[in-house]
């Protein structure tokens, strides 16, 4: 990876070339933004890519690179089709371990659902962490399909598992980080392994495999028994620095959130919203009656309201 | 339309809030629909830095009430956590209730949920959180039960019997072609550059194995079948294969070689690339004869360490093996794990 830092990221198609074809025709109306068709039948038809990631060739630095920008991954060179090259603002690389994105926003930035779809296609959903993806129409009866699989969703992240079901013509690729699945599932899809056949790569079900579960459940176990260490670190961190009667400062708090809304609209709440605060609604009330200087320093301003919160109690 | 005042302020957490305490924001009322109850709602948009990359609430706040977390990351306020995991924390440390009211599954609930927010005041373990001091109360007590609680490691888990349909398959054309009793002497044929591993356990990735043995070369392919147990990694180098062979000791020469990655121990062979059956039954079939071959070689090795001198004769059911009596000493701690596993 470090020597891909040093080169520019490849203008993987150019622009003038670029020609924007219509897919063939499976409804009745053509949407111009959407490049899709709608109305009729919903018979989807898959279209195999004119375009294809080389991961070695391909990336590069971007300008995403050198400035601190958003940090989402181009949607457009997952699936080898920017025309920006360097001057791209979204980055040309493969997601890492230390890419973490947060859990409402997938690695291009786009925004998760509650839900998955029908299909199982698109996005996918922000209530499970979905590594597994479902990889249809692999010809799964010729001798070297676990291979070719290997070989080209090796390049794309750390592979936990490859399970190919043979006769059903599917396969499941499960990746170590959850980014490098969304990565893969963009560059995959509409791609062939021999040439004749189209991938469709979506997100996969649940295993039902009872020892597919158990482990899941030990996975989560460990997560959980890791976060619960995490958060006992920064609890007790928080009461060494905070001595006997301070609350801390650390920990969110609404009355920020009051604070800083004070500050765009001059609507008075009139009675405290937040089910979560520290402070009750009538100790709130009071403090809105207060004159209000402007705060200088956000850490004074904390503390004068945990002062006074000290006093209802 | 979700029944926000025009008074109320967001549930957002002091991370997506930012740095920046005179902050500005955006607010739009019933900007757009609720990602989780479908309702429409109050959005409100702010920079967390300035001129950097909007953020914007993405539930409403009845939603984000019911479950005391941001509006905009989806976060436990009090823990900074996802619910979902926040939920199976208090699970752990005996809270009741938590499983109780959870979360609505179809639309039409989460409609129902959403509209009656005085019924149900909180789902998942948000009636915890949302109370600051309990919140720390359950903190400590986690700290209790994570002392107490014996770490269960992978390996303790015990493998289910196959279910009958899978166990009469005949998989001995396939098991009888593996090179399970093959060493890591280097082969005479020049163009064997496969290695044969078996004992891959469910929760070993793929990655781990294939950076294991990249360190000693670049790798032709990765077939690692966990269904089956078995693993081939061809090297695109002769050299970089015997090199990665030799690394690997064997407890019993003339034998399969042992390493261990993530205390699963591995066993090791040269061998060419077989099929490991064709559907996932067969693959299981042979996991399990995989499972049985593994046994009864850790057994042998710990008889071998009891009565170096005996010759042990090893009837397997896949092979008859014949094992050699000497074993060095230094693999002492390799037996240690070895013995420790629970096949």
């Amino acid at each position: 990876m470090s020597q891909i830092k040093g080169k520019p990221a490849r203008v993987q198609v150019d622009p003038n070339e670029f020609e924007e074809e219509q897919p063939p025709q499976t409804g009745t109306v053509y949407n111009i933004w959407y490049n899709k068709w709608s109305g009729g039948g919903n018979n989807h038809v898959l279209v195999k890519s004119k375009y294809k990631l080389d991961v070695e060739r391909d990336s590069g630095y971007t300008r995403a690179d050198k400035t601190q920008g958003t940090g989402y991954f181009c949607l457009f060179f997952a699936k080898g089709m920017c025309s920006k090259g360097k001057k791209c603002e979204y980055l040309h690389r493969i997601p890492r371990d230390d890419d973490v994105f947060p859990l409402t926003v997938d690695c291009f930035g786009r925004e998760k659902f509650s839900e998955n779809r029908d299909d199982m296609g698109g996005i996918g959903s922000f209530n499970t962490v979905n590594k597994t993806l479902y990889i249809g129409g692999v010809l799964t009866d010729r001798k070297d399909v676990q291979d070719r699989i290997n070989g080209e969703f090796k390049p794309l992240g750390k592979i936990s598992k490859i399970n190919v079901i043979s006769g059903k013509n599917c396969a499941f690729v499960t990746f170590k980080s959850e980014s490098n699945a969304q990565f893969a599932k963009e560059a995959m899809n509409g791609q062939s392994l021999y040439g004749t056949d189209i991938l469709s790569v979506k997100w996969a079900h649940e295993d039902p495999n009872p020892e597919a579960i158990r482990q899941k459940k030990r996975t989560i176990e460990q997560e959980t028994q890791q976060v619960v260490l995490q958060l006992l670190d920064k609890y007790k961190r928080q009461r060494q620095d905070d001595g006997p009667h301070v609350e801390e400062p650390e920990e969110p708090e609404p009355v920020q959130v009051v604070q800083q809304l004070k500050q765009i609209e001059d609507t008075k709440p009139t009675t405290t919203s937040n089910t979560n605060g520290i402070l009750s609604g009538v100790s709130l009330e009071l403090l809105k009656r207060l004159p209000q200087p402007k705060p200088t320093d956000r850490k004074s301003l904390v503390n004068a309201y945990e002062s006074s919160d000290d006093d209802d109690d | 339309m979700s029944a926000d005042n025009k008074d109320d302020v967001p549930a957002v957490c002091e991370t997506c809030l930012g740095p920046n305490p005179y902050l500005q924001m955006i607010r739009e009322r019933g900007g757009l629909e609720c990602k989780l109850c479908t309702r429409p709602f109050t959005v409100y948009k702010w920079a967390p830095v300035k001129n950097g990359p909007f953020k914007h609430t993405i539930i409403c706040l009845t939603c984000a009430k019911q479950r005391n977390c941001c509006q905009s990351c989806l976060l436990d306020l009090t823990y900074g956590i996802p619910i979902q995991l926040r939920d199976a924390a208090l699970k752990m440390a005996g809270v009741d209730g938590v499983q109780g009211a959870s979360e609505p599954k179809n639309e039409v609930s989460k409609l129902y949920v959403a509209n009656n927010s005085e019924r149900f005041k909180s789902i998942g373990g948000a009636a915890v959180t949302s109370n600051r001091d309990k919140a720390k109360e359950i903190l400590e007590k986690l700290a209790a039960v994570k002392g107490n609680r014996p770490s269960k490691s992978a390996n303790a888990q015990k493998r289910d019997t196959l279910p009958q349909h899978i166990e009469n398959i005949d998989v001995s054309k396939i098991v009888s072609k593996l090179p399970f009793n093959g060493s890591l002497e280097p082969p005479s044929n020049p163009e064997l550059k496969t290695l044969f591993i078996f004992g891959v356990d469910d929760s070993l990735p793929e990655y781990k194995i294939t950076e294991f043995f990249e360190q000693f070369g670049k790798l032709k392919s990765v077939n690692c079948q966990h269904g089956a147990r078995c693993a081939f990694v061809t090297f695109t180098r002769r050299v970089d294969a015997e090199a990665a062979a030799k690394s690997i000791s064997c407890p019993i020469s003339g034998q399969s070689g042992l390493f261990l990655i993530e205390n699963i121990p591995l066993r090791v062979t040269w061998g060419k690339e077989r099929s490991l059956g064709t559907t996932n039954r067969e693959k299981l079939k042979v996991g399990s004869i995989v499972t049985k071959f593994l046994k009864k070689l850790s057994k042998n090795s710990m008889n071998t360490t009891k009565r170096t001198n005996e010759e042990q004769t090893n009837n397997n059911e896949v092979k008859r093996v014949k094992s050699d009596t000497r074993k060095p000493a230094k693999e002492a701690d390799f037996e240690k794990t070895f013995k420790n596993y629970e096949y």
